[in-house]
């Protein structure tokens, strides 16, 4: 194949479209991603504090919380409470950075494999070049 | 008796027939052939008388008719003439009337026959086609000894070796010239493609430098920190529950242990890239000086298919100009040897004229006795240059002979 510059600039343009293409898409896609995973944050949030008022007035009924009076199951539902809040806060927004981070990590391969991608086009264009070079200078020689 | 111009020999008047002329005599008779040959004799014996005496007059300027003299009369003529009384005689014909075979010949009476006239003539003509030829001989064979002697006859070999000489020097200057295009064509494709091959590289080489992205380069992985979300509502309600901190805190250290192992891969994959780059830089530097050396060693071998095709070239010109000059030697060395074999042959055509044959050979060729005497005897024409054409004659009466 003699070198031809269009064909390399054919395929660089095809690169970086379809680069851009899906940088758009993903970026998009953790967007929505993100608002979704902080809505579900903000409503796990609440559903706790829905739930403490209930909590302390079981107690209070039994006799087991109130005014000078501090049980040790009290203290326990309370403990165990909070240590689930916690818990499952923590997993969401865990979930919520793993997937931010997958995001990232997702951009940073499809950059590489595009800088990949182009400097194998570089590398095969040189390599193009000094095939047709060495086939001019055989004509040149009338080989 | 003599005839006037008013009578014929018979004394008989003529009379003109033409109007103005008197002088022809008139006919007192018609002709009639039986009384002609009374008074005349045949016409035999008239051809005969007229042979005689033309013949004696050509050869001596002495006309003499030897049917009609006596046997005294003969002798005498003979002696004055030829020095004996018998007339001499050149091998079968009587020299003192060499036309007496052709008067014979003719029907004339006399002691020829028409069958001797024939042969003499025919003698005659053959002995001048042989001095001729004889000539002819002499002259061919002295010029085959001149153009072997003078060596003319190598010219058109010497001239053919020149024209070797030549194909042999524009032969190999063609073929150096072929060769050294070659190789200007081999080193300018050299050129353009090691410039070629120069550039292609140094764009993939700018390229890459310029171009050295890491994408993984300071990527790192910090998790959000978990916070106790009901220690207001403990406090509210005077719950003391480290538990919960606790929990806290064990998240947390799950985070940094999670965003530890995402790091550590973003550095495994920040140093992979360097490398990755860094493989690419060496590969294009590799490439390149392949390509280089592979140039220069194409370069090298076109180099010397094309010095091989001008050895073999120059064998091939000289081995057909030296077949050509072998053949051209052998083809010299048989035209000598075929010219030697020539003149070998003719030896013996040199053999001078006898001195009838000169004379013979004078007579066919000069166009006069004094240039035919000039050159039959020049030492007495040098000695006697006012010698009268009558002396002369006396003085070389066979080659008078010849001319009369």
């Amino acid at each position: 194949m003699a070198y031809n510059p269009a064909l390399f600039e054919q395929q660089r343009r095809g690169l970086m479209d379809n680069y851009s293409a899906t940088g758009a898409m993903q970026a998009y896609a953790n967007f929505i991603s993100n608002q979704r995973g902080a809505r579900g944050l903000q409503d796990l949030r609440e559903g706790y504090q829905k739930q403490q008022q209930p909590l302390v007035a079981s107690f209070g009924r039994r006799g087991l919380q109130g005014p000078n009076v501090r049980s040790g199951a009290f203290r326990k539902a309370m403990a165990d409470f909070g240590k689930n809040q916690t818990r499952e806060t923590a997993d969401f927004q865990r979930s919520l950075d793993e997937q931010n981070q997958q995001f990232g990590f997702n951009n940073r391969q499809r950059e590489a494999q595009y800088q990949s991608d182009l400097a194998n086009l570089e590398s095969d264009k040189a390599s193009q070049i000094e095939q047709d070079a060495l086939a001019l200078m055989q004509m040149r020689a009338g080989v | 008796m003599a005839a006037d111009r008013g009578t014929n020999q018979q004394g008989k008047k003529v009379v003109a027939t033409s109007p103005g002329v008197t002088t022809w005599p008139t006919p007192t008779r018609d002709f009639q052939p039986t009384t002609a040959i009374s008074d005349y004799g045949t016409n035999a014996d008239r051809l005969s008388r007229t042979a005689w005496l033309d013949s004696t007059n050509r050869i001596n300027n002495d006309p003499f008719n030897y049917d009609a003299a006596t046997p005294e009369q003969r002798a005498a003529y003979n002696m004055k003439h030829y020095g004996d009384e018998s007339a001499p005689t050149v091998g079968s014909v009587d020299i003192k009337n060499p036309n007496a075979g052709l008067a014979a010949a003719l029907g004339a009476g006399g002691g020829g026959t028409s069958a001797s006239g024939l042969e003499m003539l025919k003698y005659q003509d053959a002995q001048r086609q042989a001095v001729l030829d004889k000539v002819k001989e002499q002259a061919r064979y002295k010029a085959l000894q001149d153009y072997y002697q003078t060596g003319d006859w190598r010219e058109l070999y010497k001239n053919l070796g020149s024209q070797l000489d030549a194909m042999q020097t524009q032969g190999t200057g063609q073929i150096d010239d072929i060769y050294n295009q070659s190789l200007a064509n081999i080193g300018a494709g050299y050129a353009d493609a090691s410039r070629m091959t120069g550039q292609g590289y140094n764009a993939l080489n700018q390229y890459l430098a310029q171009n050295n992205l890491n994408p993984y380069a300071g990527a790192s992985f910090t998790p959000t920190t978990v916070q106790d979300g009901s220690q207001q509502f403990m406090q509210a309600y005077g719950v003391d529950a480290p538990e919960v901190a606790q929990q806290a805190a064990t998240e947390n250290a799950y985070n940094q242990q999670g965003a530890q192992g995402f790091n550590t891969m973003y550095d495994l994959l920040s140093r992979a890239a360097q490398q990755s780059q860094q493989s690419r830089m060496n590969e294009s530097q590799m490439a390149q000086n392949f390509a280089n050396q592979g140039l220069s060693s194409t370069r090298a071998a076109y180099e010397a298919m094309a010095a091989k095709s001008r050895q073999e070239s120059l064998s091939d010109l000289l081995n057909k100009i030296s077949s050509s000059r072998f053949d051209l030697s052998q083809q010299e060395g048989e035209k000598g040897q075929t010219l030697q074999e020539q003149i070998l042959a003719n030896t013996g055509n040199d053999a001078p004229l006898t001195k009838q044959e000169q004379i013979t050979k004078l007579a066919a060729q000069a166009p006069n006795f004094k240039a035919a005497i000039a050159q039959f005897a020049p030492d007495y024409i040098a000695k006697n240059p006012k010698a009268s054409v009558a002396e002369l004659k006396k003085k070389f009466p066979e080659l008078a002979k010849a001319f009369k």
